[in-house]
């Protein structure tokens, strides 16, 4: 190992400590038996759909459209994704063919 | 080279393409990703309908390899980050810290950078953990994208308790994940298939939760607001940066269109 073992176990102590630290904070600002303010009650509701919409975005960040190839594989599979969900509606059906149809491109196509 | 120069890497394709950047520059480690994609019925069937009920979301599986020599990381450290971090981006990025010279302060920013979206899922259930008494410190333990994005569409099915439902998706999915890790770094070598371009699954969950809730008409608009300023935010700041301000954004125009948004309708269930 090119560290510590002991070294190791700190890492990894301080990237679990910190990751529960951005879990807990909410709660720790808002704790049990104090009323939830009503602006926070009104984000819980409205974050959902606004985070689920960052999340897409999140995951197709490392596209790029100026180089090869483009972002196609990307886009061609989340279009198929939502065309065969909004026909469907059946999640297994439209994560499996999207994926499997992104694996054929990028490790065939592209 | 620098050795550091993987270390702000977050999604999937980059850290693939920087793994390899990686283990050439320190040939005493390297980590292959390898994933598999659960689907547990869990306590019903798959919905035929809508709902994003009776689906697992990807499953990604770490492993710190060893390369060679007698240096290195073997699985049962996959299984330690697995059951303590427990956060996919970060164990990612965490196999960078591995190295000499990492400051500490480093590993606190960086980790905190990419997880600082969990403090969005805390507030939309803050509500709804606090009614689960002491339960809710494991709730808030493992509060992941995949179990979040699951209580925001699943449906407890009648006459099961909503906490004891809630509770059994978060630890079902704390154990798959650990699981597969464990799995991952004894069968790595065993599985044929080349599995470039799974991650895509976890694209894809997305975009069916997207889908299911662009559905309902009242979600439409704070969804909206989620995908541009991401992709303000994204264009400005760029890859490693975009999450904070889109988080301050998306915050902001919620409040400004607080009238717009009908707010009784609009809900996580």
């Amino acid at each position: 190992m090119p560290i510590s073992i002991g070294r190791s176990l700190a890492i990894i102590f301080i990237v679990a400590a910190t990751t529960l630290a951005t879990r807990v904070i909410p709660f720790l600002v808002f704790p049990k038996g104090k009323e939830v303010p009503k602006t926070i009650q009104y984000l819980g509701k409205v974050l959902t759909p606004a985070v689920i919409g960052m999340l897409v975005v999140y995951c197709l960040k490392g596209m790029s459209f100026t180089q090869a190839p483009f972002g196609i594989p990307e886009v061609v599979a989340v279009a198929a994704v939502a065309l065969l969900h909004i026909w469907k509606r059946n999640n297994l059906l439209s994560i499996g063919v999207g994926t499997v149809l992104y694996m054929l491109l990028i490790q065939f196509v592209f | 080279m620098n050795k550091y120069d993987g270390f702000m890497i977050i999604t999937d394709r980059k850290v693939k393409s920087n793994t390899f950047t990686f283990r050439d520059n320190c040939d005493t480690m390297y980590f292959v990703i390898m994933d598999r994609y659960t689907y547990s019925s869990g306590d019903r069937a798959p919905p035929s309908g809508g709902g994003c009920g009776g689906s697992n979301p990807p499953r990604c599986v770490f492993i710190l390899k060893r390369n060679g020599g007698e240096k290195g990381y073997g699985f049962p450290w996959a299984i330690l980050m697995s059951l303590f971090v427990y956060a996919g981006s970060a164990q990612y990025l965490a196999i960078n810290f591995f190295v000499p010279g990492f400051s500490f302060l480093q590993v606190i920013f960086l980790t905190f950078m990419v997880n600082v979206r969990h403090v969005f899922y805390g507030l939309s259930l803050v509500e709804r953990f606090n009614q689960m008494g002491k339960k809710r410190w494991y709730m808030i333990f493992t509060l992941t994208d995949e179990t979040y994005s699951l209580f925001c569409t699943s449906n407890v099915p009648e006459g099961v308790s909503k906490s004891k439902f809630m509770f059994a998706i978060s630890a079902l999915n704390h154990l798959y994940w650990v699981l597969g890790s464990a799995i991952g770094g004894i069968a790595k070598n065993l599985i044929p298939i080349n599995s470039e371009g799974i991650e895509f699954a976890m694209t894809a969950l997305f975009v069916v939760i997207f889908v299911e809730q662009w559905m309902e008409k009242k979600n439409r608009i704070p969804e909206i607001i989620g995908v541009l300023c991401s992709v303000v935010c994204l264009l400005i700041f760029g890859g490693d940066k975009f999450v904070l301000p889109t988080m301050l954004a998306i915050v902001s125009f919620l409040f400004v269109g607080k009238k717009k948004i009908d707010e009784e309708d609009v809900s996580c269930r």
